[in-house]
């Protein structure tokens, strides 16, 4: 598909999902309802509910959709391989490890956010410290470390739910597959989206020469070591803002770069902003049918996520060959 | 006249080691415009490393190496790269777009703007397309290509770079008799237009037939250079690669095989 037209259809599908969110819930409501709330004119449940509840909600999936399949971009082009995603270097783990521990402690919403950005900067900057070779060509070193701090994350994360006590356990199993009910300081988070976004596109170009190995890019000009750091930082930054909205939504920042290629778009110049575009939308589908399907309990988005995900992706792959 | 043969590349007493290992000493030497160099030696004594060193890819432990005069580490590495185009054996990255945009890639350290390539670089791209005969590949996806179409879309890929001179490391491997006579062709156009060229080979016929200077890098890290008529002879490549050859004379060309 022609990267225009792909992307035209990206922008187009963003009211749709929006509005699909903005629709579903446990009190439905219909396209016209949905108009006159967002308009404000009237003081009733329906205004209240989409003011106070659903609006903030579909917006909340949007940027933590856009904001994990752009890290997920970002993090394989650092990597250069295929199966990184915005955890694969440990900084879920290091979010949940502190997420799960001030849960253990009884801690409120505030101090859990708190202690998950902590845990999550510890992890940043130890993979970091330990993983980055400035000048290093070989980037193994720094995936092998966020490998093996994630590992020893899933470790702490066990013995923290071995720890809990009945409904604590449900607390953090809806921290660990990514929930955004909760979700808090949404206008950062677009922020942090709205700038990264901007800065990857304009950069894009250095982006495609990274992807093709470190030493061809070193040798068309491209100064790797300082592209490395960047990418990694901004990749974390992402990451950190994704998980402080929905704890860890697993999938998108996988697949959604992915599937954006199997579309036959790979020059990082229309890669980001499309993927960005497809995550948000993916997600704020996810997320209205995790509200949905077993109203009016809901789900945690991740397990959508991925039962949506999988289908779509495999039939892509196999589409392809 | 005078500017025009002012030194391209320059060693000056470069030392290279890699992994405890040796691989020149204080080795000198000056790439004028027009000048190819062939770099000859066993697998392994550091062809490889001594031309990432000459294209700044690798720290030399003592001496340095000088693009038009001025030290390597004293440039900028996008102004580095609009001046030296370099082909490495093994880029060891993957390529998800077509051809022609990999080829493009070649036009990044000479773009205009943040935003996209122009109508001259796509245009320069093209022309490196045609000189190594893949227009008909433009389209196909990089990842689709096959050992020596690899190979030439690499090559093409430098070419675009339009640069002053080019490193070139086993620009040949895995392409047919044909492809390496019209791949050498080009690389003697270039000659000819004023670049400087420097590359790893292990044909010594395309040493004799494309270069005028040689550079025979030995197993304990002593280099021997000159012109590749004193050096490409019987008594060097022996010493050089460790076994005995036979030389053949075929319509005054020296061709060298080895014996067993």
């Amino acid at each position: 598909m022609p990267p225009r037209v792909l992307f035209f259809l990206l922008i187009c599908s963003v009211p749709l999902s929006l509005g699909f969110g903005l629709m579903n819930g446990s009190l439905p409501l219909a396209p016209i309802e949905v108009w006159y709330a967002l308009l404000g004119n009237n003081e009733d449940t329906a205004t209240e509910v989409l003011w106070q509840l659903r609006l903030p909600r579909v917006l909340a999936a949007f940027v933590c959709g856009g904001l994990l399949a752009l890290s997920g971009v970002l993090l394989q082009a650092l990597l250069r391989n295929p199966l990184a995603d915005p955890y694969i270097l440990g900084i879920s783990g290091g979010a949940a490890v502190g997420a799960l521990a001030a849960m253990l402690l009884g801690a409120g919403l505030a101090t859990t956010q708190l202690s998950s950005f902590t845990g999550a900067s510890l992890a940043i900057v130890a993979v970091f410290g330990l993983g980055f070779r400035h000048g290093e060509r070989n980037i193994y070193r720094l995936l092998l470390t966020g490998v093996v701090l994630s590992a020893g994350c899933g470790a702490l994360i066990s013995l923290l739910l071995t720890l809990a006590q009945g409904e604590q356990v449900k607390g953090m199993l809806f921290w660990l597959m990514g929930d955004l009910s909760h979700s808090q300081g949404l206008p950062f988070a677009w922020f942090v989206l709205l700038a990264v976004g901007l800065c990857a596109t304009v950069l894009s170009g250095g982006l495609d020469v990274l992807a093709g190995g470190l030493d061809k890019a070193a040798a068309l000009g491209v100064a790797v070591g300082r592209w490395q750091a960047g990418l990694y930082f901004a990749a974390a930054v992402l990451t950190v803002t994704a998980l402080q909205l929905g704890g860890s939504i697993g999938f998108v920042g996988l697949m959604i770069p992915h599937a954006i290629r199997l579309l036959g778009v790979s020059a990082h110049r229309w890669l980001i902003p499309s993927s960005t575009l497809l995550g948000g939308s993916f997600l704020v589908l996810a997320d209205t049918l995790a509200r949905m399907v077993w109203s009016p309990m809901q789900l945690p988005v991740g397990i959508l996520t991925a039962l949506l995900g999988v289908p779509v992706l495999l039939w892509l792959l196999s589409r392809r060959s | 006249m005078q500017a025009f043969n002012n030194p391209v590349l320059e060693a000056h007493k470069l030392t290279v080691a890699i992994g405890g290992k040796m691989i020149c000493r204080e080795l000198d030497i000056v790439i004028r415009p027009g000048e190819c160099w062939g770099v000859l030696g066993q697998n392994g004594v550091g062809k490889t490393t001594l031309l990432r060193t000459m294209a700044g890819l690798h720290t030399p432990q003592a001496g340095m190496v000088s693009l038009n005069g001025v030290a390597l580490a004293a440039h900028a590495r996008r102004s580095l790269a609009q001046h030296m185009g370099v082909l490495l054996q093994n880029e060891g990255g993957e390529f998800w777009g077509s051809v022609q945009e990999y080829v493009l890639l070649g036009r990044f350290p000479h773009r205009a703007s943040l935003f996209g390539y122009n109508a001259q670089d796509e245009a320069l791209a093209q022309q490196a397309l045609a000189q190594m005969e893949l227009e008909g590949l433009a389209q196909r996806p990089h990842n689709s290509l096959s050992g020596g179409e690899r190979q030439r879309v690499a090559i093409a890929q430098v070419l675009a770079q339009r640069a002053q001179c080019y490193l070139l490391d086993e620009p040949l491997q895995h392409l047919d008799l044909r492809h390496q006579a019209q791949t050498m062709q080009v690389f003697s156009h270039l000659k000819e237009q004023g670049c400087a060229l420097m590359m790893v080979l292990h044909d010594t016929l395309w040493a004799q037939r494309c270069c005028d200077h040689v550079l025979l890098q030995f197993a304990d890290g002593h280099a021997l250079h000159g012109t590749a008529q004193e050096l490409l002879t019987r008594a060097h490549l022996e010493a050089l690669y460790q076994c005995p050859l036979r030389e053949l004379s075929v319509e005054g060309e020296r061709w060298f095989v080895a014996g067993v």
